[in-house]
């Protein structure tokens, strides 16, 4: 009665303890005890929160990359059916699929029927499956196989035992720069593919946070302050007690980092679905996650394994799902989901109902920026091996190495240590910008483009277009000044940017006292504001703070908002046509004091600096400094009302645009089309030239 | 001895520190408060949980009985050396109960470290050469010859006898074939050396030619050729498990000589560090970050807590100690190995949790009716804390100040779990 040990048993065994690698180095990097430390510590108690928030963000051309293991050998002949090739039906008897049961991808390959949220996804495009995927001279035993698969390293021999793997090893390749939340799983022990020589994944709480360092009553408040104030200065009681101090201090400003990945509301599903939806909270947080690592077991089906594979792979399918409901529009175009398995199935059914341990089997990558469609050729089902096995036609860590070449920006033959060819896996690098690579056109902006508050971004002229799309509802649209692109922001203040213009910050995840209703860009493009409906200004990148009416009650909501030419300063004007002039910028008038017929919902400045417009929503124009009066709808009656203008580069005309699409030209600004009757989702609510 | 040698000697002979045994050592001197800590007599015989050698038992469940049993005997036993010395070879000679068949093999193992751990270190490794939780956790059983398994060879060498660098990657492969056959009945039960699996050929061990058997490498290392290696290499990791990190060649080559000169006897070798000088130098006090059972049972008994009331096994997992599943063939490392975020999360919730379950005590009483100095320093007397930094001791008491002057109703019970979050707490 030998008791052979269980699947989870070997993942334990291939896993270690939060924090720690073989040799018990650990990646604490150990706060020094600077005078930074000693500011924390006497500041206040919600400096500790928000500051160790604003650090970490993600870059917008950082991919992040989510691990799925489907633990025990996931059945690659059941999962991606080669429902064309005879031999499957000999092969799989009772336990193969019937032509009408399963979601066909055409090439005579289909989907197990469970599959249905992947199969969604591989219409739109953004499924790639990996054929045939293993490794030479394969081994059978689910230990060696998966510390392999974890492993990665070129030339390695899967009965050698691993000490690493090779994510963990491109975290080593991170060096000092770290963070502690580049790697993160789930639990508390760390998968081997995720320890380095010196680095490993942390383990976090997949229900809570650590409340130690959340609580917000005045008392626990008391509490952090007194724990902040044991690392207050490093005392002659052993350099023990300084580094115990010094590292609490840090966990309880990671804990503040983290918080929001656990705030909203609860999950649901099974392990696998709360796993799957809290990393994609996680992302969405915007910590500087790169790599997480998600499990599903119960792939190992010797037996009866109809119903059991069903179920696991309705499982896979709800947790996919699940992620990318969860997912932050933000961080789409940043993620591509990877699965794995430490082997395939035999193709030839056993006597239980069952299979048993194989070869090659397939993998999904999915996400956005993922070129979907099949790659590689599907295992021949005749050519088997002497065990009868399939052959497999991709080596794993050719995925590896795309995945770290075009996602993580890596160098695969460094952390792979050999070279192995690249898949078409992407359409592109990480993030937005190379969307649409916009040729140097003389003839280039002259056009305008308008936002529809659901993020569709529509181009006229020669205007070009980076794409769209937002999470949340978007509330302004503005040029990036010093290149070709654009940043759209949202209600929640969210920023999205697309083409060149970068990603400085948002007031994302925040609580807003009020919506956001316009933001401003400083001339450089290396800057903005976003200025919320009660005034409130947040300065990102490199800009200064002019002031705000965030403090004071005003009568009406603040509307929008115009930078000064020289970066220096902003104006922003409320509904009643109050304008608020801030920095370089000078007040020239308002019509604040008059009762207007209609709101202002819109200005512009001019390019000296020394004048503005301001909209009403019937098309009216007020003109003050050197801004010129160029016409206005404001005698016609309009179908639909106006919602915003730009002004033309020189000056000396502007554009107005309705709620539309509807596009009205005045002075030098042409008109290069609109809307017209086209519907699109959403109302327009900007404008940009 | 004084307050603070007393105290010394108790955080680093056990786990914590109870005013008792304070006010019994410093009746004493050091030879004698050493001689008391080291004599187990006053120990009760282990009993485990009953159903530990059922093998139909489920292994995770008597697995789990066994370490709540050990934890609570750690924190009771009236000489807890016994039990720090098991924790010591439990760490040293890792072997996680993952890979063991039954339940009892891990048990068999965690007594023999009991019985043993004071006794002949060549024994210790002679029983667990061939010990099943060690042939099964490193492929003893695999281990035949023409296809011979180096684990255990590897760890023999480079971790349990004479650390890296003083041997080849030769030796091992050589090493490894002298163990061959030294594997399991077939069932998986009990060592079994099956002759037919055993590599009878010449093997070339650290230069020397001949036909090797497993033990014999075992005796090469410890008293032939690799002996002063092999001896400092163990007196300098018990030497920074109980003084202090990284210590001169000049304290572990004499103690190492006399080790070898005592027949490499642990009770004698602990002794020794014990009543050296620099044991109870000022580099040697608070020189070792507690690991979590330490601090965990350094706060029970402060809290006056009993194991059933604290539950500190809902927290050994989080804070990175789950005994009996040691993370690997190293075990667990000192000191900075302790300082994860995670770790100090589940320290932070463990304190909280403890300090509400301790609030119907007397220990509040008695802080809340005193003045703040007064209060602090109960708190800090309570949890053993001799020796709080004048840092340590201001946080303490800005927060008692900020706390009584809100007129709400204060909450006394945070003070404890503050003090219980001190770095003071947290190292030895």
């Amino acid at each position: 009665m030998s008791r052979q040990p269980e699947f989870e048993d070997i993942q334990r065994a291939l896993s270690v303890p939060n924090d720690c690698s073989r040799w018990g180095m650990t990646r604490r990097r150990f706060l020094q005890m600077s005078a930074a430390g000693m500011t924390v510590a006497t500041v206040g108690p919600m400096v500790g929160k928000y500051e160790a928030l604003a650090g970490q963000r993600l870059a917008h051309d950082e991919g992040v990359v989510v691990m799925v293991q489907l633990g025990g050998g996931n059945d690659g002949m059941n999962t991606l059916v080669p429902i064309g090739q005879g031999r499957y039906r000999d092969l799989r008897g009772n336990l193969a699929y019937d032509h009408d049961e399963v979601l066909h991808l055409g090439d005579g390959v289909a989907l197990h029927p469970a599959l249905s949220s992947v199969k969604q996804r591989w219409d739109m495009g953004q499924v790639a499956i990996v054929q045939g995927i293993g490794y030479a001279d394969p081994s059978l035993s689910h230990f060696d196989s998966i510390a392999h698969w974890h492993n990665g390293r070129a030339g390695s021999d899967p009965s050698e035992p691993a000490t690493d793997g090779w994510l963990g090893r491109w975290l080593d390749g991170l060096g000092n720069g770290r963070t502690e939340l580049e790697a993160v799983v789930f639990d508390s022990t760390i998968p081997l593919h995720l320890r380095g020589r010196n680095a490993a994944a942390i383990g976090l709480s997949l229900n809570g946070g650590a409340n130690f360092g959340l609580d917000d009553d005045a008392d626990d408040l008391r509490m952090y302050d007194a724990y902040r104030a044991f690392a207050a200065e490093a005392h002659p009681r052993g350099r023990w007690a300084d580094a115990v101090s010094g590292a609490g201090m840090e966990a309880l400003a990671l804990a503040g980092r983290l918080s929001p990945a656990y705030e909203g509301p609860g999950l649901s599903g099974s392990t696998f679905e709360r796993q799957m939806a809290r990393a994609a909270r996680l992302i969405s947080a915007d910590v500087g996650v790169r790599v997480l690592g998600v499990s599903l077991g119960g792939f190992d089906t010797h037996g009866g394994q109809a119903g059991s594979h069903q179920s696991r792979l309705t499982d896979f399918d709800r947790g996919i799902q699940q992620f990318f409901d969860n997912l932050d529009a933000r961080f789409a175009s940043r993620v591509t989901v990877v699965t794995f398995s430490e082997f395939g199935r035999r193709p030839e059914i056993n006597g239980s109902r069952g299979t048993d341990h194989g070869t090659a089997s397939c993998a999904f990558v999915i996400g956005s920026k993922v070129a979907g469609g099949l790659v590689g050729q599907y295992p021949s089902l005749t050519n088997l091996d002497s065990r009868g096995n399939l052959r497999p036609e991709v080596d794993f860590r050719s995925m590896y190495a795309t995945v770290l070449d075009t996602w993580l920006r890596s160098d695969s033959n460094q952390v792979l240590e050999g070279s192995f060819e690249s898949l078409p896996l992407f359409r592109g690098s990480p993030g937005n910008r190379d969307i649409i690579n916009p040729p140097p056109d003389p003839e280039a902006h002259q056009g305008y483009i308008i936002t529809t508050d659901a993020g569709g971004v529509f181009n006229f002229g020669h205007h070009p277009s980076y794409g769209g799309g937002a999470a949340g509802m978007v509330a302004a649209l503005e040029p990036n000044p010093a290149g070709a692109g654009y940043w759209l922001c949202t209600t929640g203040g969210a920023i999205e940017p697309f083409g060149d213009a970068p990603y400085l910050g948002s007031m994302a995840g925040t609580n807003l006292d009020a919506p956001m209703v316009d933001m401003a860009v400083h001339p450089d493009g290396d800057g903005y504001w976003l200025l919320g409906g009660d005034g409130g200004v947040f300065s990102f990148g490199n800009v200064g703070f002019y002031g705000s009416t965030g403090g004071l009650n005003l009568r009406q909501p603040v509307v929008g908002m115009a930078p000064h030419p020289n970066g220096r300063g902003y104006w922003f004007v409320a509904s009643d046509g109050g304008v608020f002039s801030f920095g370089s910028s000078r007040f020239h008038g308002s019509t604040g004091g008059i009762r207007l017929r209609r709101p202002v919902v819109g200005m512009a400045g001019t390019a000296t600096g020394r004048g503005y417009w301001l909209v009403a929503d019937d098309g009216g124009i007020f003109a003050f400094g050197d801004a010129t009066f160029h016409g206005s709808t404001g005698g016609i009656q309009l179908a639909r009302p106006v919602v915003n203008m730009t002004a033309t580069p020189s000056g000396k005309g502007y554009w107005l645009v309705a709620d539309d699409g509807g596009i009205f030209a005045f002075g030098d600004a042409a008109f290069h089309g609109s809307l017209g009757a086209q519907t699109v989702p959403g109302r327009v609510i900007g404008i940009a030239a | 001895m004084i307050r603070d040698d007393a105290v010394h000697l108790l955080r680093r002979a056990g786990f914590a520190v109870r005013e008792s045994d304070v006010t019994q050592l410093m009746a004493l001197d050091r030879v004698g408060g050493v001689s008391l800590v080291t004599d187990f007599s006053a120990n009760p015989p282990a009993q485990p949980p009953a159903d530990i050698a059922d093998p139909e038992g489920s292994r995770w469940r008597q697995i789990r009985d066994l370490r709540n049993w050990w934890m609570e005997r750690m924190m009771t036993v009236p000489r807890p050396l016994q039990e720090k010395l098991t924790l010591f070879w439990h760490s040293h000679f890792a072997a996680s109960a993952e890979r063991v068949y039954y339940a009892a093999q891990t048990w068999d193992q965690n007594h023999l470290f009991r019985l043993q751990g004071l006794g002949s270190f060549r024994d210790l490794v002679h029983a667990t050469a061939t010990d099943p939780a060690m042939i099964l956790y490193l492929d003893g059983f695999r281990n035949k010859a023409g296809n011979p398994n180096e684990n255990y060879a590897r760890e023999l060498m480079e971790l349990h006898t004479l650390g890296p660098g003083n041997y080849t990657e030769y030796d091992v492969v050589e090493v490894a074939k002298a163990w061959t056959g030294h594997m399991m009945d077939d069932e998986k039960r009990y060592y079994e050396f099956q002759t037919y699996h055993h590599d009878y050929r010449n093997k070339t061990i650290f230069g020397n030619t001949r036909n090797w058997n497993g033990p014999e490498v075992i005796d090469e290392i410890l008293l032939g050729s690799k002996q002063v290696a092999s001896s400092k290499f163990i007196v300098k990791k018990l030497w920074e498990f109980f003084a202090y990190e990284g210590p001169d060649d000049a304290i572990i080559a004499p103690l190492a000589s006399r080790f070898r000169a005592n027949d490499l006897n642990v009770g004698l070798l602990v002794r020794d560090i014990f009543l050296h000088p620099e044991f109870w130098s000022l580099r040697a006090r608070q020189a070792v970050v507690r690991s979590p059972i330490e601090y965990m049972i350094q706060c029970m008994v402060g809290a006056g807590s009993t194991f059933d009331e604290a539950r500190p096994d809902w927290w050994l997992e989080e804070m990175g100690q789950d005994l009996f599943y040691p993370p690997n063939p190293s075990g667990w490392q000192l000191n900075d190995f302790w300082l994860s975020a995670r770790s100090i999360w589940a320290k932070a919730e463990f304190a909280r949790h403890l300090a509400w379950k301790a609030t119907n005590r007397d220990h509040l009483n008695e802080i809340e009716t005193e003045g703040v100095p007064m209060a602090v320093a109960f708190a800090l007397h309570f949890f053993g804390i001799s020796d709080a930094s004048n840092t340590t001791r201001a946080a303490l008491e800005d927060y008692l100040y900020a706390e009584r002057a809100t007129w709400e109703w204060p909450q006394h019970a945070n003070l404890l779990t503050l003090t219980m979050l001190t770095p003071e707490i947290q190292v030895a």
